[in-house]
């Protein structure tokens, strides 16, 4: 629908129904990826994802269309996820009983791995992308995911095979691999 | 390394539990961020129309009505917050996106300019009525905190990290609090929704690197959500990775591969 980005941004600016939602279908689980690394918690990281898509919604007659727009968003959710930051830290100041008080650790200097790891793993065919979480989050085995999915161990591995060759060739830039 | 030594090395991911003894190695902090549960992690649904609503709230079809920007979140008075505890349990009833629009009531309501009107009229309604809830959340969160045993000291002291379920427990979730001490470093998990250990069960609690790994303890959760007191010999700075692993009686030393709750212990 939408040749390129300029033009779905265009579509975003305006406030087509479509654009919005493509535009949220494509980039709300790197930024709330980015929420949940940056801040550790669901509640706050599903705020980040509102309120980036809200400023990057103001934001979009004003963007560059010759940039990328997935870095331009990214860096709207770390300052987002970063001015969240600040506020639940005033929250916390001490009171009474503020010296028990603690602050989730903040490490934003991972976030762009994160929202890079998660952005390849959107692109991934779905059943690779399930070998991927099983394998990973779930620390299943080969033989585990099999039983799992119902499908032969064979398939299991060529699909763990071809999703984490496709991963190291979108990610390798992260690590310096050479081509 | 190249592309397929990268691939290798995070089909394989040097950092999980079982994994023969290995140095970190480039790629490594990739195969983390695969295992990390934010990576997997799911918008609320309705979101779209969330945001749907907020625009055309913004481009004016509800001037004038619209409670507060969604940059501007309204805080909740320093008071709300009490500690990591209370905190996730009063900001769980805060609407989507910190603006009172609920992603599930906008997916109900839709967002076209009737919808918008009725919607705007209902806020009327549901702001002063959202204001006595938070006060109410508010009321309670400090008096559990005042009943807790201990008082005000009954928070752990120390740094506190999110521990997230795993597929095998995805309703669970803990925060672990971290506080070295002459001693060793002392661990309070803080667990929510993690069924009670099955007879002949148990949870074992680990801290582990890409070279090993060392138990902190184990327990079974048989009454209920609560806290977890572990201790470990090692340094949360060596060995920043905590997880909790399902072990059946009589399966002998090693860890399971059943892990149910995963996360760092050192920023």
């Amino acid at each position: 629908m939408w040749p390129d980005d300029a033009d779905l941004v265009a579509g975003f600016a305006a406030g087509d129904d479509l654009a919005v939602k493509a535009i949220y279908e494509r980039f709300a689980r790197p930024i709330l990826t980015v929420g949940m690394s940056a801040l550790g918690r669901r509640d706050l990281a599903d705020e980040v994802v509102q309120t980036t898509m809200l400023k990057a919604w103001r934001a979009a007659s004003t963007f560059d269309r010759s940039r990328d727009l997935a870095p331009w968003i990214y860096a709207i959710a770390r300052r987002v996820a970063i001015d969240i930051h600040r506020r639940e830290a005033r929250a916390a100041v001490p009171t009474e009983i503020g010296d028990d008080l603690t602050v989730e650790p903040l490490s934003f200097s991972r976030t762009w791995e994160a929202w890079e790891v998660r952005s390849a793993v959107e692109k991934l065919p779905a059943d690779e992308r399930d070998v991927v979480r099983l394998a990973h989050l779930g620390g299943l085995t080969h033989r585990e995911i099999a039983e799992q999915l119902g499908v032969p161990i064979g398939t299991v591995k060529s699909r763990s095979a071809r999703a984490h060759r496709r991963l190291a060739s979108l990610l390798g830039h992260l690590v310096g691999v050479n081509k | 390394m190249n592309e397929d030594e990268l691939a290798d090395r995070l089909e394989t991911g040097g950092y999980r539990l079982g994994a023969e003894a290995a140095a970190r190695r480039p790629g490594d902090e990739l195969a983390d961020l695969l295992a990390d549960a934010a990576t997997w992690a799911e918008p609320e649904p309705g979101g779209a129309d969330a945001l749907l609503a907020a625009i055309g709230a913004e481009r004016g079809e509800d001037a004038g009505l619209w409670p507060a920007r969604a940059d501007d979140p309204t805080p909740l008075p320093d008071a709300a917050y009490g500690g990591p505890r209370s905190v996730d349990r009063t900001l769980r009833s805060v609407p989507f996106g910190g603006n009172g629009v609920s992603a599930a009531a906008a997916q109900r309501s839709g967002h076209g300019p009737a919808a918008h009107a009725a919607r705007s009229r209902r806020f009327r309604w549901q702001w002063p009525a959202a204001a006595v809830a938070a006060a109410l959340v508010l009321v309670v969160g400090v008096a559990a905190l005042l009943i807790a045993p201990g008082g005000d000291d009954s928070h752990p002291p120390g740094q506190a990290f999110s521990i997230a379920g795993t597929p095998m427990a995805p309703g669970a979730s803990a925060v672990a609090t971290v506080d070295a001490q002459p001693a060793g470093v002392a661990i309070v998990l803080d667990v929510h929704g993690l069924p009670p250990a099955d007879p002949g069960t148990y949870y074992q609690a680990w801290v582990e690197n890409g070279t090993g790994r060392v138990t902190v303890g184990t327990f079974h959760m048989r009454g209920g959500d609560g806290w977890i007191y572990l201790w470990s010999g090692v340094d949360a700075d060596r060995y920043p990775m905590l997880r909790v692993t399902l072990e059946h009686e009589g399966d002998g030393d090693g860890a399971s591969n059943e892990v149910v709750l995963a996360g760092a212990i050192s920023s």
